[in-house]
């Protein structure tokens, strides 16, 4: 038998034998039994009953792949947030465009013919007072988990980490949209860390119902806002996004009538919520003890993206060639042994050469380039699938390399996944602290002999233009 | 009724509660201190307290007004007692050091006023009044901001010059200004966040709604204007502390009915307006101000983007008919030398570019003094500002030299020109298209003796030659190929293609 009450009240109990389900009461005013609900109201909370929980409870076997994927003793930050944001999909959907939104299609669908369904076997029901109670608790739940992990991912810096040196060589207009947000974002890595403490906020607001609808509130013009930075810069996130917005929608929904009488009418508003009554049942507990849970599960999905703030997972870890970071100009250039000058026309002739922390190199050639559309933000163990250097972003060819422990030799690979075959041999040397030589083959087995000088070059993104200054 | 009668019911406010006798209850002490307190300071900070708003609104004449009169009277700047011209006074923390004094003269107001006013048992009318100056101020100030943004001028679309240029080599606030001009569509989303909010401010019933949405965006531009040295983030905090006043009224209430869950009968206090002259004076006060600074402001900025000569960032003098784009600069001489092209080279162009208007650029490995003025600058509402190396502010004057009848075009560079590296120069130009000469002056103020006269022949549509004296009077002869260039910024990721 089920008993509520209001949170408030202590130490009374009215327990409506039979009825209790359809059975709560007001606060001040007891005798009256609670407002019923309209036709209409009974049937919309019917169709997002099924609408979220179809989305929210764990039942498709992809989860499960999920869970079982994640090596428990280690897990990866990027794999937790994977499953703390999992929506289930039931058929594949493009990534652009209205049909990106396929599953809500079918869910919607789904929701309306359960809710007739319901509708006809439950004549009874007058209100779902405690249901909407319960619905009102699982998407709370799901909400704050998927705020606070990306909360997180942007606290730590790991959504959008700090741009390489070859991006920041990119023309602006070779990068995408997408990839130009994401970097004008990170070159400050302190703001970026505040709209995580933002997300985080939100989402501890959002687990305790008093609290629901100040998260919600700041939650609805954050994710709006993030809504449409999906939508303009095609950034892909966008059935996800609007999912949180649709439940934060949904959430703050309960609170609207209360503010608007208290607001704009300026006449009576009624603070009561309903809640069932836990006290002196062992369901408190149980309800503590989930919270409680909630806050180790969340802090230690918080201690591995913290874990990764030395080492941003998706850029390549092992180190470059010692002393090689820096931007270099190729100034003497020669091809199967013959001398290309100076050209940013030719298709051959080196342009520039980048040497990262990391290893990778990036070079400037005047050759087309199948840009990668991915967002980069795979987990990856090898570097060369660490792809979000290039993803995004054209103008250079991107070369992961392996040195070789015995000799000045290093190994590339093209990283770009269009252009993979391009795998090249080069030695490397340094004449002089400025220069460097390398010498080797190309994947068409052409001969290639490049003389570089290291440039100590000014950015005004660093300079800044709080004074005067010549660049 | 008297006179004096008629004008005092004007500042008393009826209360008005839906519970038959409730009475008006008396404010604590501190309550009343507070008020005292918070009442001076936000009417000093919502008075325009600078002499440039005053003579400005004085020499505008009916025939010359355009959006840039309405934002710089909706816009005006917090006040500036004191002015301290040092890079953290003009960047960094004592840039808010006005705010501080504001504070220290409202407390002492405070207490001054504490001292000869003990009677009173509440300030329920003044306090009405203060919220009244403080939403109208808000709102005309969210709405001119908003429409900036609607009307798609703040942030412009990237120029051929930008979409050429390495990302590091523009300053951080371009780069924040420039993120959000490549989607338009997404600068009028931002716009009608501002813009919203303002009007819902405009409303008594709305007002606190308009509020937390105006605090919120403006707190965060405050923090972006901080992260990426934007310039503007005391603006930007002054409108952030006028939307928590504003919402300070009915935060704990809305606390006491969401948190503590408790049922709420709001008591507000509104001046009755009972008096035929009042209820007009109300109304026709409400239409002008409105009909000024909502319904003229939206067309002031509307005409001016319609009407795109108007634009502050972008140039209105066309460039010639099909030459928009970007160059290879395919052959160079100097004096009749040949010089092929190094990237070492600090006179050869390594490049070309050709804008819709009547602009050329070149890249050389020659640097320049940088225009570090991108938007506004923080103090620019003084006139006496003596600091030149912090405070760049001479060189945005279109407004100024079109009313002059004097090249606007030369004014028009905070785009351009403004927070890009040096080492592309940005040249005005006049044609005179039938001689074929181009008469070019550097853009940027500090190389603006930097002239040149080159002829121009098109032997093909993708093909130009110019020849003539460059700005150290060598003779220069540059034969230009278009380059047909996709961009990936502008074609998106959602179609594969080769860049």
């Amino acid at each position: 038998m089920y008993t509520y009450n209001f949170k408030d009240d202590k130490n009374e109990q009215i327990i409506l034998p039979g009825t209790a389900k359809h059975f709560l009461f007001d606060q001040h005013d007891r005798s009256k039994n609670l407002k019923e609900w309209s036709s209409i109201e009974l049937a919309g909370f019917r169709v997002l009953f099924v609408f979220f929980l179809i989305q929210i409870v764990p039942w498709h076997p992809a989860f499960y792949q999920q869970v079982f994927s994640i090596n428990w003793l280690d897990p990866h930050f990027k794999s937790l947030l994977d499953l703390v944001t999992f929506l289930p999909e039931l058929v594949s959907t493009p990534k652009w465009g209205a049909w990106s939104f396929s599953n809500w299609f079918i869910y919607l669908t789904i929701s309306v013919f359960s809710a007739i369904v319901w509708g006809h076997y439950d004549k009874s029901s007058r209100q779902y007072y405690f249901l909407h109670y319960l619905l009102r608790a699982v998407v709370r739940y799901k909400l704050a988990f998927g705020l606070i992990a990306y909360g997180f991912y942007l606290l730590f810096q790991q959504h959008m980490p700090y741009p390489s040196l070859s991006n920041l060589h990119t023309n602006y207009g070779d990068l995408f949209a997408w990839k130009l947000y994401f970097q004008t974002t990170a070159i400050n890595p302190a703001y970026e860390s505040f709209l995580g403490f933002v997300e985080i906020l939100a989402g501890v607001l959002i687990l305790y119902p008093k609290t629901v609808t100040f998260g919600t509130g700041l939650v609805l013009g954050f994710l709006g806002n993030v809504a449409m930075v999906n939508l303009f810069y095609s950034v892909g996130d966008h059935v996800y996004v609007n999912f949180l917005l649709l439940s934060s929608a949904f959430l703050f929904s309960y609170d609207i009538p209360r503010l608007y009488s208290l607001l704009v009418k300026g006449t009576k508003a009624v603070g009561e919520k309903f809640y069932p009554l836990w006290a002196a049942s062992r369901l408190r507990n149980v309800r503590r003890f989930l919270r409680a849970f909630a806050f180790v599960v969340l802090a230690f999905i918080g201690f591995r993206g913290y874990a990764l703030v030395d080492a941003p997972y998706k850029v390549p870890q092992s180190d470059g060639i010692e002393g090689s970071y820096g931007y270099y100009i190729p100034t003497e250039f020669k091809l199967n042994n013959n001398i290309i000058p100076y050209s940013i026309t030719d298709p051959n002739r080196w342009q520039d050469v980048i040497f990262e922390k990391w290893s990778t190199i990036s070079i400037k050639i005047n050759r087309p380039i199948k840009l990668d559309i991915s967002d980069g933000d795979g987990v990856e163990t090898s570097d060369l699938d660490r792809n979000y250097e290039i993803a995004g972003a054209g103008g250079r060819h991107y070369f992961s390399y392996t040195k070789d422990p015995s000799k000045d030799i290093i190994y590339l690979q093209n990283k770009n996944i269009n252009h993979q075959t391009e795998k090249w041999n080069l030695s490397y040397s340094f004449p002089s602290d400025s220069t460097m030589v390398l010498e080797g083959t190309n994947e068409r087995n052409d001969k290639l002999y490049v003389e570089l000088l290291r440039i100590d070059k000014k950015y005004f993104m660093y300079e800044g233009r709080r004074g005067r200054i010549k660049l | 009724m008297s006179r004096i009668s008629h004008l005092k019911s004007f500042f008393t406010t009826k209360l008005v509660s839906p519970i038959e006798g409730d009475t008006v209850k008396p404010w604590q002490n501190y309550q009343k201190i507070a008020f005292r307190i918070a009442f001076i300071y936000i009417a000093i900070m919502c008075m325009p307290m600078y002499w440039n708003f005053y003579d400005h609104i004085f020499s505008l004449k009916l025939s010359d007004v355009t959006y840039h009169d309405a934002q710089s009277i909706v816009a005006f700047w917090p006040p500036q007692f004191l002015l301290i011209e040092s890079e953290e006074g003009v960047f960094g923390f004592l840039n808010y050091i006005n705010f501080i004094v504001v504070l220290i003269v409202a407390i002492l107001g405070g207490i001054l006023w504490t001292a000869l006013d003990k009677k009173r048992p509440s300030y329920n009318t003044l306090y009405y009044w203060i919220r009244v100056v403080a939403r109208y101020r808000l709102a005309y100030g969210m709405i001119g901001w908003g429409l900036k943004k609607i009307f798609m001028m703040q942030m412009v679309l990237p120029t051929v010059g930008m979409l050429n240029t390495n990302f590091a080599d523009m300053a951080e606030k371009k780069l924040y200004w420039g993120h959000v001009g490549v989607q338009l569509g997404y600068e009028v989303f931002l716009g009608f966040g501002e813009f919203i909010p303002g009007v819902l401010l405009l409303h008594r019933k709305t007002a606190a709604l308009g509020a937390a949405l105006a605090a919120v965006v403006c707190f965060n531009i405050t923090l972006a204007n901080h992260f990426y040295d934007a310039g503007v983030a005391v603006p930007s905090a002054y409108f952030t502390i006028i939307g928590i006043f504003i919402l300070w009224y009915d935060l704990p209430r809305i606390w006491r009915l969401l948190v503590k869950e408790q049922t709420i009968i709001p008591i507000n206090h509104y001046p009755p307006f009972s008096i035929a002259w009042q209820s007009y004076a109300r109304t026709g006060l409400k239409l002008v101000g409105n009909g000024l600074f909502l319904v003229l402001a939206t067309l002031l900025w509307g005409y001016g983007w319609y009407n795109e000569h108007n634009n502050y960032n972008i140039p209105n003098t066309p460039g010639i008919a099909g030459t928009q784009g970007y160059y290879n600069v395919t052959e160079y001489r100097v004096n009749g030398k040949v010089i092929p092209y190094n990237p070492f080279d600090t006179l050869r162009w390594h490049d070309a570019t050709f804008e819709r208007w009547s602009s050329l650029s070149y890249k050389t490995n020659r640097a320049a003094e940088v225009d570090r003025m991108i938007g506004y600058s923080p103090l620019r509402v003084r006139g006496n500002t003596t600091n030149r190396e912090l405070n760049q502010t001479s060189t945005q004057d279109s407004n100024l030299l079109s009313r002059q009848k004097r090249k606007r075009d030369l004014g028009v560079t905070r785009w351009e020109v403004g927070g890009m590296s040096g080492d592309r120069r940005y040249f005005y130009y006049d044609a005179d298209t039938v001689n074929h000469i181009l008469y070019l002056q550097n853009k940027n103020r500090a190389h603006k003796n930097e002239k040149q006269i080159l002829h121009y022949t098109r032997p093909s549509e993708n093909r130009i030659i110019l020849s003539g004296t460059n700005e150290f009077n060598d003779s220069i002869y540059v034969v230009l190929d278009k380059w047909e260039k996709e961009y990936p910024l502008q074609v998106g990721r959602r179609t594969l293609a080769a860049f």
